[in-house]
């Protein structure tokens, strides 16, 4: 940078000294400063002037984004994120360190997240942002640049196989869990947070994009919706209640193994209250009637086989799809 | 990775124009270059993987050993505001993405998306049996006394599903700020997926039947799934609204799974078969949204949706049905949904927001009776079970700004739930927090909070309580702490650290759940170690514990008789309990830079999670065969299961070379080891012979090259 700065200091003297040389244009005015011209956004000379792609962020980068695209009338200049910043600009008092932009969003920034988002929902304020204010992200000092880069062709955070990273500098719990064996695809780039949450905001529960827990789950697991002949109460109620969908260790993302799981609301009887364990380590009597088939395999749900809900309109009651078992 | 920029300083390009004649038409093209989006490139990747072992399979589409060549493709044009995008990921693969796009920025867009989303189980299945992925799963031929799992005609099966989903998009701007858009998403999901049924319960001493409860029977998935959504925004400064339709229609090609009993009558899954499947369902939402300005301090926002589900399938047939239940369930169910916020600054320090979001869930599917039995003169009806329920879920919060950059938070959450058709009809929560927070801080940030929950419900339908109460509607109290601590320690050092921990008490349950507390603790560090060598490592730790009570019968005393069949349903009642462990410890550290012309990067991700199932002791006597003549000390080990443990040790390494300004060669390695030691499958044998295999150890290495070019 002192380099280039150096070298560019340079070249202005050397071309004020080339320029003393030529006969000015007829029509400026003796001694007038040329007009600074815009690069991208339309009054960037402001701007421009002084900065550039050796700065960060690279400010031309904009040009490539959609904030860049001036042929779209209603995109912005810089000032309209930055606000006028005189005093950044023409630093009146000298100061070694010129002061900063009047909106400035940079992590040293003194203003609140919500200032720095209000350059953003001056414009993004309807749609899928219209729920921004209430969102916990707005109301625990989380601003849109905390994980939009704004300067950038490809943001971080709108690329599906990146944006898990930007998610996990808070979320540290969901990164730890979705590095467990049983998970959605989401390390493995085939899914994204924003699949299942909208991070502006929602009318629903976690910022869910649906209006419901179990609403959002049937966009990919519709199956499971019904309603059933027999349905089972906490599946209805929220699928929540048995599955963590950032990832256990347990199969199918069950926030606990059966039977355990199961015995959280069934055990207090003989059949659904019995003892787990593994072939190597009960005796014939009890498994060959039940035992291992509560811990292992697909535990109580190696004979509850429609543990979601049973469609079936079969008369048969002991061993039906009353008790889900088809 | 597949960037493309070339860095050429415009002040410097700016003071050459000052200094030489000739400059400015360099800037003008160098201006052009930095501002301009429109790319070409392509990428061939071509992999090499030693083995697809079923762990690191299971969502990357690779499953055989070998090379599997692939291609990125990324363009991107503007003219004007016109933007046309193609893009694609995996070419080639299970997992291959495309996506095409045109745009006239602020005017109308629209786009059609291709995805491919495999899942491969991450175990392997050994089984005779036929049928796997069809509605007839065909049981073998062994003799009743032959011993099953020594079934010589064992084949192999991987169980897996695909999901292909298209995608088309489209919206138009009819006036500035008003925006119509639509979607339609198709998804077609087959494969088949792990399951089993109960077959009949062992009899005899001969092992072949030990195992003759379970037999093997995948479940076919062959669906397809449509989701459409339209929608009208309307933005001003002022206000905003919107209104839509959205409609989810599931479609099955199968109704029932039916499983074909071989010759082994103990196999014979006896009036089990054929096993319901999911059947069509949709549901049609529409709803209206909008939110107001009042001043730019104070606005508020109200959605209100309805929708209808339905589900009137055919039933599956060839079983016994009772007369008058009709062809199908005929489902229907009816939710109203309502949200509504407030939020202001009512003062420069003070911020308040109240929330209310309410539901209604009407389940109007007519009642039937689906089965009847009799008992000692007394008939019960079995009838299907509809639940409708309604919700209140409230929050109120404040946020004052205390100065010197910290901030007071305090709110309160409150949660209603009633259903006439739960055990208790009424459950309530409310939730007090205060949180101080330091956000503006030069170098050192964080959070501090605390949580405090307490839920109650009416009283139980029987006016008794029972003796264990269902876990989402128990009695909970709930106390949590959450802080976070961000420390810019120089300008090229960061460190965050993040700490969370729970502690459950469900009370007034003899069984069930009684208490469960976490810990979460995690350490973050970044470190520029040069401009461009960057240095960044992670350490979480994660613990986590849960004791619940159990009543259940074992064979403790008696005679053959007793210990058969139903032994689990009449032997004696023993207590127990269970204190389930978690513990897992994850690091990470990636490392990035460029040697000469050369961008290396590396990543190391080491995962280790233990669980614990600790039991209490058992009883002191129990039997000790099949036919329980004899009674005995309680077996070795009988109520003790072994810990599961899981380790993942991913490393990561790339270098890529810029060959020319437009082409770049890039060289992967990943060595991936997982560990499983788990009892869930461990020596597992199906009545039928089925064998499920965990493999314990598996090492999958990759060596990927790949060409990038930028035409």
């Amino acid at each position: 940078m002192k380099f280039l700065r150096q070298l560019f200091a340079s070249c202005l003297v050397l071309g004020a000294l080339a320029g003393a040389s030529v006969a000015p244009a007829a029509d400026a005015p003796a001694g007038a400063k040329p007009a600074a011209k815009d690069l991208v956004l339309k009054g960037d000379a402001k701007c421009t002037s002084c900065h550039d792609e050796s700065d960060e962020p690279k400010l031309l980068h904009i040009g490539k984004t959609k904030h860049g695209t001036v042929a779209d009338g209603r995109t912005p200049s810089c000032t309209s994120c930055h606000g006028e910043s005189d005093l950044h600009t023409n630093n009146p008092q000298k100061l070694k360190d010129r002061p900063a932009t009047d909106r400035n969003f940079s992590k040293s920034s003194k203003l609140t997240a919500e200032e720095k988002s209000a350059a953003c929902t001056t414009c993004h304020q309807g749609g899928k942002h219209m729920n921004w204010n209430t969102s916990a992200h707005a109301n625990r000092d989380v601003g849109c640049t905390s994980c939009h880069q704004v300067h950038v062709e490809k943001d971080k955070v709108r690329d599906k196989r990146a944006q898990a990273e930007v998610c996990y500098t808070c979320h540290k719990q969901q990164r730890s869990e979705l590095n467990r064996p049983s998970h959605h695809p989401i390390p493995e780039g085939k899914m994204s947070c924003s699949d299942c949450h909208n991070a502006h905001g929602s009318a629903g529960p976690k910022m869910l994009v649906k209006d419901t827990t179990n609403a959002t789950c049937y966009t990919c697991h519709a199956e499971k919706r019904g309603p059933f002949v027999h349905n089972h109460q906490p599946v209805v109620e929220d699928c929540g209640n048995c599955h963590n969908p950032h990832g256990t260790t347990a199969e199918a993302m069950l926030k606990a193994r059966q039977p355990f799981l199961c015995q959280q609301c069934h055990a207090d009887a003989a059949h659904p209250g019995n003892v787990p364990a593994i072939r190597a380590n009960m005796p014939n009597a009890v498994s060959s009637n039940i035992g291992p088939g509560y811990a292992q395999a697909r535990g109580c749900s190696n004979c509850h086989t429609n543990i979601h809900g049973s469609n079936s309109p079969s008369n048969a009651t002991s061993s039906g799809p009353f008790r889900f078992f088809r | 990775m597949k960037t493309h920029s070339i860095f050429r300083p415009t002040l410097l390009v700016i003071a050459l124009a000052a200094a030489f004649p000739m400059a400015p038409a360099w800037a003008e093209d160098d201006v052009a270059e930095l501002t301009s989006p429109n790319t070409t490139e392509a990428a061939l990747n071509l992999p090499y993987t030693d083995k697809a072992n079923p762990l690191y399979r299971q969502y990357n589409g690779v499953t055989k050993e070998g090379v599997s060549t692939n291609v990125d493709v990324d363009i991107v044009r503007r003219r004007d505001a016109d933007w046309f995008r193609v893009n694609a990921r995996n070419l080639g693969l299970r997992t291959q993405e495309a996506g095409i796009s045109y745009e006239r920025q602020g005017d109308w867009s629209i786009s059609l998306d291709y995805d491919q989303i495999p899942r491969f189980s991450p175990y392997e299945v050994s089984t005779a049996v036929s049928g796997v992925g069809s509605t007839r799963i065909v049981q073998p031929n062994i003799a009743n006394t032959a011993a099953a799992a020594n079934n010589p005609n064992l084949y192999d099966v991987t169980l897996k599903t695909e999901r292909e989903i298209t995608t088309l998009a489209a919206s138009k701007f009819l006036l500035p700020g008003l925006k119509l858009g639509f979607s339609v998403k198709n998804e077609d999901k087959v494969g088949s997926r792990m399951s089993g049924v109960r077959g009949v319960t062992g009899t005899g001493a001969n092992p072949a039947n030990i195992y003759s409860a379970f037999l093997f029977a995948p479940e076919p998935i062959n669906q397809n799934h449509k989701q459409m959504e339209a929608t009208v925004e309307y933005t001003t400064e002022k206000y905003q609204i919107a209104a839509g339709f959205y409609g989810s229609f599931l479609g099955t090609k199968q109704n029932a799974l039916n499983v074909i009993p071989g010759t082994n009558t103990a196999l014979v899954a006896a009036n089990l078969s054929p096993i319901a499947l999911a059947p069509d369902n949709s549901v049609q939402q529409f709803y209206a949204s909008g939110a107001y300005n009042f001043s730019k301090d104070t606005r508020a926002n109200l959605k209100v949706a309805w929708s209808e589900g339905r589900q009137d399938d055919n039933f599956l047939t060839g079983q016994p049905t009772l007369a008058g239940i009709g062809g199908s369930l005929n489902a229907k169910v009816q939710t109203t949904e309502v949200y509504s916020s407030l939020t202001s600054r009512l003062s420069k320090d003070l911020k308040v927001l109240a929330s209310w979001r309410y539901e209604d869930r009407q389940d109007k599917t007519p009642i039937r009776i689906f089965g009847t039995t009799t008992s000692a003169g007394v008939t019960t009806n079995y009838l299907n079970n509809p639940e409708s329920h309604t919700a209140n879920w409230g929050k109120l919060e404040a946020n004052y700004r205390l100065g010197a950059g910290f901030n007071l938070t305090g709110g309160f959450d409150y949660s209603n739930k009633s259903s006439k058709e739960w055990e208790r009809h009424d459950v309530s929560e409310l939730t007090s927090r205060l949180a101080v927070s330091r956000t503006m801080g030069d170098s050192v940030n964080g959070t501090l909070s605390f949580a405090h929950s307490e839920r109650k419900g009416s009283e139980w339908n029987n006016g008794t309580t029972p003796p264990i109460l269902p876990v989402y509607l128990a009695d909970r109290n709930r106390d949590r702490v959450r802080g976070m601590l961000d420390v810019a320690a120089s300008e090229a050092l960061n460190v965050q650290f993040a700490f969370e921990a729970f502690v459950d008490d469900y009370n007034k349950s003899t069984y069930g759940l009684d208490k469960g507390q976490g810990q979460i603790f995690s350490v973050d560090g970044s470190y520029a170690l040069s401009d461009v060598w960057k240095l960044n490592a992670w350490y979480t730790k994660q613990t986590g514990e849960t004791r619940q009570y159990a009543q259940g019968a074992v064979c403790t005393t008696g005679n053959g008789s007793n210990c058969t069949v139903n032994t689990f349903r009449t032997g004696t009642l023993v207590q127990w309990d269970a204190n389930l462990k978690q513990d897992s410890d994850q690091f990470g550290i990636g490392l990035n830079g460029r040697v000469a012309k050369v961008d290396l990067g590396a990543q190391l991700l080491i995962f280790q999670d233990k669980n614990k199932q600790e039991l209490s002791n058992m009883p002191a006597t129990t039997c000790t065969n099949a036919s329980c003549s004899t009674t005995g000390a309680v077996a070795a080990g009988m109520g003790v299961l072994p810990d599961t443990k899981y380790t993942q040790n991913t490393v990561k390494l790339f270098g890529m070379y810029p060959v020319s300004k437009a082409t770049r060669v890039r060289l992967d390695y990943i060595y991936d080891l997982r560990k499983m030691d788990d009892y869930t499958w461990s020596n597992w044998v199906y009545a039928d012979g089925t064998r499920v295999y965990v493999k314990p150890e598996q090492t999958t290495q990759v060596i990927g090259l790949s060409l990038l070019h930028s035409f």
